[in-house]
């Protein structure tokens, strides 16, 4: 029964969160061609998420006003989470005749065999990432540091200490003032379980690294094609350090995921040819998210505002952008006010914010050996998480060269690249500030800072980046107009 | 070889490179699965449980004279308390009713205890004592 429980609390939040999805990016999600995969698997990896985290909102909201929900509160809570997938599937249908499907992909690839060996080699390394991950979790049970440290130490207080689970934040632990997404949703699985089974958490934290995949992957094929989609995939595989941090329960994963989604939210809509209004209201949705996962989300919440307002105005749209802003704010308002309202009861500042002060910030700041070492530890923790990719990728990039013309697609690569540079210049000025000795700091979270924002890198990437079908296309294009070409007159002669 | 089966090749080549962590985690479980640094002073710390409630908070004394700091820091090792015996707040104070004193010697005795005449309340002879104090006015 309680695994019946847990069955119904995983699946029916998502449930609910694939017909929001599929209602504001106004697709059809029983395709059976190329657009039609893609946005399937695009509305089922964006539901991981945002199910997750809105289940921890609603559950966190009960635990303040209610307590520890019983098992009448689970039963009904997961009606209503019933009653709304039904409502919003029943919006979707009514929205029939506005449906329309993402811009075409480009064609596929030229040459059948490469394309069904690269297919292989996509399903082969998921196989190797499902192995590796599940391989870990038993390795290592309990996940890395910052697992049994904060987050699952939080979900433990939340789900055994009952009514007096506040005691999860007194000053005796350490960073309570990190959000809750992760420690939430782990409690309120414990809870339909009535035990604190260890592969709980692992499983959310291996969910999201295949969420993440299956968003990136599904993202890039709608934007480039297919191919382009499948090498993305790859290459978010082949980051070893990413797949082995969510499968170390680290939160920077999640994070990583709600970052991604927004940006990809964001690009998709500038794509589609009717701009629908509930893709911003969705991107929305995982920026609060964002701010729910980590303390870094909330500096992508003004980050995700600032480049979406900076390309409207670059583009002469200031007031579509300033009107877009605002949509996005009615997505993000509900979650952000539970983060308020759980930051607004703590007893304790953030630690970063505790150790400030005017003289002191003011020396940080005009200290320039702190830059210095921030952009030595910045190149070392970049070429920590890449790896070989540090050199694959701008190899490939020379061999594959600048995607040649990208139309209403290159405004997508205009806001992630300023994303990715306001988050750099965010992380860069916390270091500045850090009242923690700044090697140490440096040295423990950089290159997971790096690797909330990789996911976003990879698809700025492979959106500026040719696909291998354009180069090929362009050679072929190249070498029939070589055949057909007339002669010169020297030549001739 | 063309450029762009090159560029493929070297991309399906990083792909496959998460073989390596499926190799080194299977190798890793296969020997001793579950016995992580973190896991082993987990279950240390678990055989304290009869002896706390949920409601109380529980002092915490190290002896880092006495310990592999290597193997896990002192921070770790509150924290990996905090967490195996929550919901229990395990404090890095001396002035709680109970206070967990923890070093790697068996042998080993806070200085305090004798001071301040505090009553073992059990010893888990792997350097875990757990001693009732008196509470300071």
């Amino acid at each position: 029964m309680a695994m019946v429980l847990l069955f119904a609390a995983w699946v029916l939040p998502w449930w609910a969160a694939w017909w929001l999805t599929a209602c504001c990016l106004r697709t059809g999600t029983r395709g059976v061609g190329r657009p039609g995969n893609a946005e399937t698997v695009l509305c089922a990896s964006l539901a991981i998420g945002i199910g997750l985290g809105a289940s921890s909102c609603v559950y966190y909201l009960e635990l303040r006003s209610l307590g520890v929900p019983g098992s009448f509160s689970q039963v009904a809570e997961l009606a209503i989470w019933a009653a709304v997938a039904c409502l919003l599937r029943r919006m979707h249908g009514c929205a029939r005749d506005e449906r329309c499907t993402l811009p075409d992909s480009p064609a596929p690839f030229l040459f059948a065999r490469s394309n069904a060996a690269l297919k292989w080699t996509f399903c082969l390394a998921v196989g190797l990432t499902a192995l590796g991950t599940i391989a870990h979790v038993i390795d290592e049970p309990l996940g890395g540091w910052d697992a049994w440290a904060f987050w699952n130490q939080r979900a433990r207080f939340l789900f055994r200490a009952g009514d007096g689970w506040r005691q999860a934040f007194t000053p005796a632990f350490s960073h309570v003032d990190y959000p809750l997404l992760i420690p939430v949703s782990i409690a309120r699985c414990w809870n339909c379980l009535q035990a604190d089974p260890g592969w709980v958490p692992a499983g959310i934290g291996i969910a999201f690294v295949f969420a993440t995949l299956a968003l990136l992957v599904s993202g890039v094929c709608c934007l480039r094609g297919q191919t382009q989609g499948w090498i993305a995939g790859l290459v978010l595989m082949g980051t070893v350090r990413f797949v082995r941090t969510g499968a170390d329960q680290y939160a920077d994963v999640p994070l990583a995921f709600f970052i991604l989604a927004t940006v990809l939210l964001l690009a998709l809509h500038e794509a589609h040819p009717h701009r629908p209004r509930g893709m911003l209201y969705l991107a929305g949705v995982t920026a609060g998210l964002a701010a729910w996962t980590k303390n870094e989300g909330l500096l992508f919440v003004l980050v995700a505002g600032i480049a979406h307002c900076g390309v409207a105005a670059f583009q002469g749209r200031w007031k579509a952008g300033m009107i877009d802003l605002s949509q996005m704010s009615l997505g993000a308002l509900p979650v952000l006010a539970v983060v308020l309202l759980f930051k607004g009861g703590l007893e304790s500042q953030n630690d970063l914010l505790a150790g400030q002060g005017a003289g002191a910030t003011l020396q940080r700041l005009t200290d320039p050996s702190r830059y210095l070492l921030i952009g030595q530890s910045f190149v070392s923790s970049l070429f920590t998480v890449a790896k070989p990719l540090a050199i694959v990728l701008p190899a490939c990039a020379y061999l594959l060269g600048r995607a040649r013309s990208l139309p209403h697609r290159a405004t997508g690569l205009g806001r992630t690249v300023g994303v990715l540079a306001l988050m750099l210049a965010g992380y860069c000025g916390t270091y500045v500030c850090t009242p923690h000795d700044l090697e140490w700091h440096l040295s423990t979270s950089f290159d997971r800072l790096i690797l909330q924002i990789w996911p976003t890198g990879l698809l700025a990437y492979f959106l500026w980046v040719q696909t291998p079908d354009e180069l090929l296309a362009a050679h072929e294009s190249d070498r029939r107009t070589d055949l057909w070409s007339v002669p010169s007159p020297r030549k001739a002669a | 070889m063309s450029r762009a089966r090159l560029a493929l090749a070297l991309f399906a080549l990083c792909g496959l490179g998460i073989g390596r962590l499926s190799l080194t985690s299977f190798r890793h479980a296969w020997s001793s699965p579950g016995q992580g640094t973190a896991s082993r002073f987990m279950a240390r710390y678990e055989t304290l449980k009869p002896y706390l409630s949920p409601r109380q908070s529980v002092g915490y004394l190290p002896d880092p004279s006495r310990m592999d700091l290597d193997a896990m820091p002192l921070t770790g090792r509150l924290s990996l308390a905090q967490y195996a015996l929550s919901p229990p707040v395990i404090e890095p104070l001396v002035d709680q009713p109970l206070v967990l004193f923890e070093s790697d010697d068996p042998q080993a005795m806070p200085e305090l205890a004798a001071q301040r005449r505090w009553t073992l309340v059990a010893d888990f002879r792997n350097g875990l004592k757990l001693f009732r104090t008196t509470v300071q006015e």
